[in-house]
């Protein structure tokens, strides 16, 4: 089965070269130039993995990766400058999951990151090993096979990135995971991550799985290295 | 020139307050002032009390004198019993026991004169001690003709030696010949007036200082205010906010002074603002041509890599047109990244993004990065960290960027030579250096290392690719972190980047945890040169 | 360094040096505690020195005995230092010893010196008169002869005396320079009025000492019996000198004198007052009794002059005041004149009471009272000239020396002075204050003396009786009357011859002083303090002494007294 890729690109001449790139690699792919088309064709095409630029005419990628999280979890790329780094932080804030900058231009980057994004949804969706079982972190059971987490018996609804983010966790709980670890077991980076993102998804996945958000028990943060799945 | 600490503390106080310099100069010079009025005071009272109480003392003397001479001779005694008599009654008739206004008085037989047949014995206070009356003045009432001699002595008293006049006078004493007549007078309680006169004026001095300080304290405070009112105004204008102005009223210099400053501030504010104006259209401008440029770039790197991944598809003429221009798009690309860069520095619209980090794991991650390139050349990367973990406050994409520059341009020149890259840090700062042993800088290169475009070789331009920004764009993060990058070379025999940072942001850095050229490096001779 | 800090340090280092300077001279500035010797005020203008009449010379080295016996002799006039000088010639053992106060030889003549064995020496020479301790002048009979002995040894090698009588030679002349009379006054018993008691004394320093010494050493004794004793027994002076300051003489006695009641201490005090301010530059007396100031009120002694300056006279059968304001009162006793015929009279001070003497005797009568009338109140045979005394009490004596004394309540006392037995009186006169008695007898081979004595009376002035006598100085010629002339005189009127008389002056202690002479004259008036001298003369005119001759005042003048 091809793996269907949205592209939201507004340059016309970028995504026509981008839409064949990503054919001629394999994929197929939704190419969208007008921001306003975007909800509507992500909710007939159902795309696995969205490539979404920063700047469009009409709404912005950050509005539109807004809108998309409201009803899905699909692993949202974002496509930027190098000279739109600050308003990441934003993006990532709203639901991006993983960013690629455009320039200068790293091919092989870009299909590691689609891949990386696919693998994520795919392994949840596999079937896992029994011994992996549920796992339990404070109030919160993650229960891995049925991808699915429960905070005090209620479930929550994760994105699959911040799902990969919390097994990572929970699965080696004594083991303290850097912000470049993290970057590496969970989005495939390389090197020169960029940390913000694991921040911020650690920040989203608190306001979502913690009591108090602020003092943190289920992901714990280790002071100088990084962080750790909070024990018992 | 040694000066004692304390004293090169308060000369430091002095200066650097103007208004304390002020007050105590003001306490200093009243303080000589009430000093040499007290001492005059003090002094012309003493004089004066004492030439009081001596002319008394003189008067009282002389009549005294004139008295006991008279008695004797107005005597009519007829044995020795009467002249005891007599003579024990002048004691009693001039001597004085009232305290302090004592009065001692001693009748003495004259040394001059020869023993007589007589058994008299010389008469005199119980109280006094013959060793005050001294032997000069003896001397010289034994000579005396016709005049008082006196002298001033002291005499033990309950509470310590008093001052004291003795006064003397020859007396002819019927049937026992020459005698003398000594009065103490006791004068303590003049010199008890003097002393509650200098305790008065020590005191009213004192009380006067601290008056003066307080009045120059609040009179220089009422000068120093406006001074003081305009260093924060003019702080707070420094760090931004250049609306703040100076309150100017009146007409004296202090308003003069306000009226300048305010007047001043406007002209700064007009400027900054037409500047700060400028700084944020080419900031935007900047971005905007980044995001403008970047899309055709990538949608041409995009066509390029295309043409270049099927170029076995063209004809074999354009397959060679093909790879060049591919390099060529991708050398493009590189070169309009650091020239963005470079334009946002110098536009001062960059903003770190600074956290704690471990610097080891941030050399550690830059090392990585190169890895495939050193193993490339066949270079060996030497690590030398410090054992002890060193957080610094930097922004971690910029600082290994940069270390990844440095490590690129080592590997680059080292000639497949070792790579040492070594790490300290002091409680302030951290220091990375990055030595290669390759083909080195002359002393001109060596000044323009960090100048933009320039390469030490233009032969090698090619290898890695460089853009020949990067040691430019390298300065400028350092700077950006408040650090110093520096290096040291020697022509054919290697160079050394030190990269040195304050441990926390906004610190400044002193001195370098590192010596450069590193003190583990393997050459023999630490000649060089050095470009900061 | 920069230059201003440079700068900033040498003004510091000027500024720290300045205040340390002045501190330490601050603090210097205090009642010095020594000083070189510096002169003082003049101390001699104060001194009160010894009158310098005479300045013998000390011992000169190597002088023979008899030079310094001579020496020692002649020093008698230096009394000067308490005799200072002739102490020289004193070996020092015997320095001290030496009283020359204790008595005073008036030479007459020469000096004889004999020496004897080892170092002895006696002194021959005729003493006209004799001065005491107590300063009492006693006349010698001329030609009586005085023997001094002395003693003389070698006193590292000079000869000096070991041993002298205590007594200093002078020749009158220098005695009479060296040596002042004075006046120690007593209370008469009454303690009303003060008794001069003349005494002799060296006008020195130390005079005030002698003076005050001697009141305490009591009167003369002929005046003992009329004196009243104001000290116990015993008191001395505490402090033998009594120094005068701002003219106030300061009198230290002895603690006995506490006993003293207040009254007789104020009297104490009125005596050293009179008799002190006879001195120079006294006219208070401050009496401290053992050292302690005494406060004590003034005491005044009754006035003993009568102010009567010109006699009251008898003529044509009226009583006048003869100069200055005509008594309305002395006619009142006209009328009894012409009856009683009256040959003599006497009348009181103040001219209230008179006595009127006829051949029948002597009658007493009131001047100032209407309706009296005379009483005849003694009518012996041979009586003399009445007089009154200042208390108004009527002396009437006839020439046996009985004597009736009449107060002026009438109240007659009789008394008999038994050591005139055998003698006539020829005249008298009693003191103004009433306590002596002056005289002119005859004994029995009809040899005229002057002679006084006390008059005894109790406290309230009554008469009780007579001290001893003591005769006064010849006088040249036959005593005729005699008058109180000042405090201790007694003016003499004699007869020469029978047309001249002459006026003498005598004084207990002292050589006689003749006044000078005039016509043949029976009766004396003088004054109180004898400075208007009045004769009657044998041809009945009264006469007026003006010191080198006599005015005529009055003629046919039956009797003539002053009103005392």
């Amino acid at each position: 089965m091809t793996n269907k890729i949205m592209l939201v690109e507004d340059d016309e001449a970028l995504r026509t070269q981008l839409e064949r790139w990503l054919t001629d690699s394999g994929y197929q792919v939704i190419a969208v130039g007008d921001g306003s088309q975007v909800v509507d064709l992500f909710k007939s095409e159902s795309p696995n993995v969205v490539l979404m630029d920063i700047q469009l005419p009409g709404r912005s990628g950050i509005e539109l990766v807004r809108d998309i999280r409201e009803f899905a979890g699909t692993p949202i790329i974002m496509v930027t400058a190098r000279s739109e780094a600050e308003v990441m932080d934003e993006a990532f804030e709203a639901g991006a999951d993983d960013y690629f900058e455009k320039s200068p231009w790293e091919p092989e980057k870009l299909l590691a990151r689609i891949k990386n994004s696919l693998r994520v949804q795919q392994r949840s969706a596999e079937p896992v090993e029994a011994d992996s079982g549920v796992l339990k972190i404070g109030s919160v059971t993650v229960d891995i096979l049925g991808h699915e987490v429960r905070k005090n018996g209620e479930k929550v609804s994760l994105t699959p990135y911040e799902f990969k983010l919390l097994t990572t966790l929970a699965e080696k709980p004594k083991m303290v995971f850097s912000r470049e670890q993290l970057l590496k077991d969970v989005w495939n980076h390389s090197y020169q991550g960029d940390t913000r993102l694991v921040n911020v998804h650690i920040q989203r996945l608190r306001s979502k799985i913690e009591d108090d958000p602020d003092n943190p028990t289920v992901v714990v943060t280790v002071r100088g290295i990084g962080y750790k799945a909070g024990l018992n | 020139m040694k000066k004692p600490g304390l004293l090169r503390a308060i000369i430091g106080w002095l200066r650097r307050y103007i208004q304390l310099r002020a007050v105590v100069s003001t306490v200093a010079l009243t303080g000589v002032a009430l000093v040499a009025l007290g001492g005059f005071l003090s002094y012309s009272i003493g004089n004066g009390l004492f030439q009081t109480r001596l002319t008394q003392v003189l008067n009282e003397s002389q009549r005294s004198v004139i008295q006991v001479q008279n008695t004797f001779s107005a005597s009519n005694v007829s044995d020795e019993v009467a002249l005891q008599t007599l003579m024990n009654s002048v004691v009693p008739s001039l001597e004085s026991n009232s305290g302090s206004q004592q009065r001692l008085v001693a009748l003495l037989r004259s040394p001059a004169q020869a023993a007589g047949s007589l058994a008299l014995q010389s008469p005199m206070s119980s109280n006094l001690n013959l060793n005050v009356i001294p032997t000069q003045l003896r001397a010289k009432v034994a000579k005396a003709g016709s005049h008082l001699e006196y002298q001033s002595v002291s005499i033990p008293g309950t509470d310590g030696a008093h001052p004291a006049v003795v006064v003397g006078a020859p007396i002819q004493i019927p049937l026992a010949g020459a005698y003398e007549l000594y009065l103490v007078f006791d004068l303590q309680n003049e010199q008890n007036t003097l002393l509650f006169v200098q305790r008065t004026l020590v005191v009213g001095g004192l009380v006067s200082l601290i008056l003066i300080a307080m009045v120059s304290y609040f009179v220089t405070n009422w000068l120093v205010a406006p001074l003081r009112v305009a260093s924060d105004v003019a702080e707070s204008i420094a760090s931004g906010d250049l609306d703040k102005r100076l309150p100017a009223k009146g007409t004296d210099v202090i308003a003069n002074m306000a009226t300048s400053f305010n007047r001043m501030a406007d002209s700064l504010q007009k400027q900054i603002t037409k500047v700060t104006n400028v700084s944020t259209m080419q900031q935007r401008f900047v971005s905007d041509v980044s995001h403008e440029l970047r899309t055709p770039m990538t949608t041409i790197r995009i066509s390029g890599d295309m043409i270049f991944r099927n170029r076995d598809k063209l004809a074999p003429s354009l397959k060679k047109d093909a790879e060049t221009l591919n390099d060529q798009i991708i050398r493009f690309e590189a070169l309009l990244g650091d020239l963005l860069e470079l334009s946002r520095f110098d536009a001062g619209g960059v903003r770190p993004h600074m956290e704690p980090q471990d610097v080891q794991h941030v050399v550690g991650m830059s090392i990585a990065s190169v890895e495939p390139l050193a193993r490339s050349k066949g270079s060996k990367i030497n690590v030398d960290l410090p054992s002890e973990f060193a957080e610094v406050e930097l922004d971690s994409r910029r600082i290994e960027r940069l270390l990844r520059n440095l490590l690129a341009n080592a590997i680059e020149h080292g000639e497949g030579k070792p790579i040492d890259v070594h790490v300290g840090a002091t409680e302030d700062a951290v220091a990375i250096t990055v030595t290669d042993y390759g083909i080195g800088m002359s002393k001109e290169q060596l000044d323009r290392v960090f100048d933009r475009f320039w390469r030490a070789d233009p032969s090698r331009q090619r290898t890695s690719g460089g853009t020949g920004l990067g040691l430019a764009i390298s300065q400028e993060d350092a700077n950006l972190h408040n650090g110093w990058l520096q290096v040291w070379a020697r022509p054919n025999q290697g160079a050394c980047f030190r990269l040195t940072l304050p441990k926390v942001r906004g610190g400044a850095v002193t001195e370098s945890p590192l010596p450069m050229p590193p003190a583990k490096a393997l050459w023999d001779l630490p000649e060089g040169f050095y470009h900061e | 360094m920069s230059k201003s800090l440079a700068f900033g340090k040498t003004a510091l280092r000027a500024l720290v040096a300045t205040v340390t300077g002045l501190l330490v001279l601050t603090g210097c500035a205090q009642i010095p505690m020594t000083s070189a010797v510096k002169q003082g005020p003049d101390i001699q203008s104060g001194l009160s020195n010894d009158y310098l009449y005479y300045s013998p010379a000390g011992p000169v080295n190597g002088e023979a005995q008899a030079d310094v016996l001579a020496g020692f002799l002649n020093a008698s006039t230096g009394p000067q230092n308490d005799y200072g000088v002739a102490r020289e010639y004193l070996a020092p053992d015997f320095k001290a010893k030496w009283s020359p106060n204790d008595k005073v030889y008036i030479q007459s003549g020469s000096l004889h010196t004999a020496f004897g064995a080892n170092g002895e020496a006696t002194v021959t020479f005729q003493v006209s008169a004799t001065v005491d301790a107590q300063g009492h002048y006693n006349s010698r009979v001329n030609g009586s002869t005085q023997v001094l002995s002395f003693k003389l040894a070698s006193v590292d090698g000079q000869w000096r005396i070991i041993d002298a009588p205590n007594a200093v030679v002078m020749i009158r002349p220098v005695f009479e320079v060296i040596f002042h009379s004075y006046n120690l006054y007593f209370f008469d018993k009454a303690n009303r009025y003060l008794i001069p008691d003349l005494r002799w004394f060296p006008a020195r320093a130390s005079t005030a000492t002698r003076l005050a010494a001697a009141i305490l050493a009591g009167p003369s004794k002929w005046l003992e019996p009329a004196v009243s004793q104001t000290m116990p027994t015993g008191t001395k002076l505490a402090l033998d000198a009594v120094t005068v300051s701002n003219k106030s003489a300061v009198v230290n006695v002895s603690a006995q004198a506490v006993q003293a009641s207040a009254t007789q201490k104020q009297q104490f005090k009125a005596q050293l007052q009179a008799t002190l301010s006879q001195l120079a530059g006294v006219t208070n007396v401050d009496l401290q009794i053992a050292s302690a100031t005494q406060k004590i009120p003034e005491y005044s002694a009754a006035s003993t002059t009568s102010g009567a300056y010109a006699p009251v006279v008898l003529e044509s059968n009226q009583l006048q005041q003869l100069v200055g304001p005509s008594g309305s009162r002395l006619a009142n006793a006209n009328a009894w004149i012409s009856s009683l015929k009256a040959t003599d009279f006497a009348v009181t001070s103040d001219q209230t009471g008179v006595a009127l003497m006829n051949g029948a005797g002597v009658y007493a009568a009131r001047l100032d009272q209407a309706g009296s009338a005379p009483v005849l109140v003694d009518s012996r045979k041979n009586l003399l000239t009445p007089r009154f005394d200042r208390r108004g009490q009527l002396w009437i004596l006839n020439s046996e020396g009985q004597v009736q004394v009449r107060t002026s309540s009438g109240k007659s006392t009789w008394l008999n002075i038994g050591w005139l037995k055998g003698h006539t009186v020829e005249a008298f006169t009693v003191s103004p204050e009433g306590a002596r008695l002056g005289l002119i007898v005859a004994d029995a081979k009809g040899k005229l003396r002057v002679l006084i004595t006390s008059i005894i009376r109790d406290a309230h002035g009554n008469v009780m009786g007579f001290g001893v006598p003591v005769e006064l100085q010849r006088v040249v010629g036959t005593p005729k009357d005699l008058e109180w002339s000042g405090l201790t005189d007694l003016m003499v009127l004699s007869e020469v011859s029978t047309d001249q008389s002459n006026l003498t002056l005598l004084s207990v202690g002292g050589e006689p002083i003749e006044i000078g002479s005039v016509d043949h004259s029976y009766d004396l008036m003088s004054s109180d303090d004898g400075s208007n001298i009045y004769v009657l003369d044998s041809r009945r005119r009264l006469l007026q002494y003006h010191g080198y001759t006599w005015s005529l005042l009055d003629q046919d003048v039956v009797a003539a007294h002053m009103a005392n």
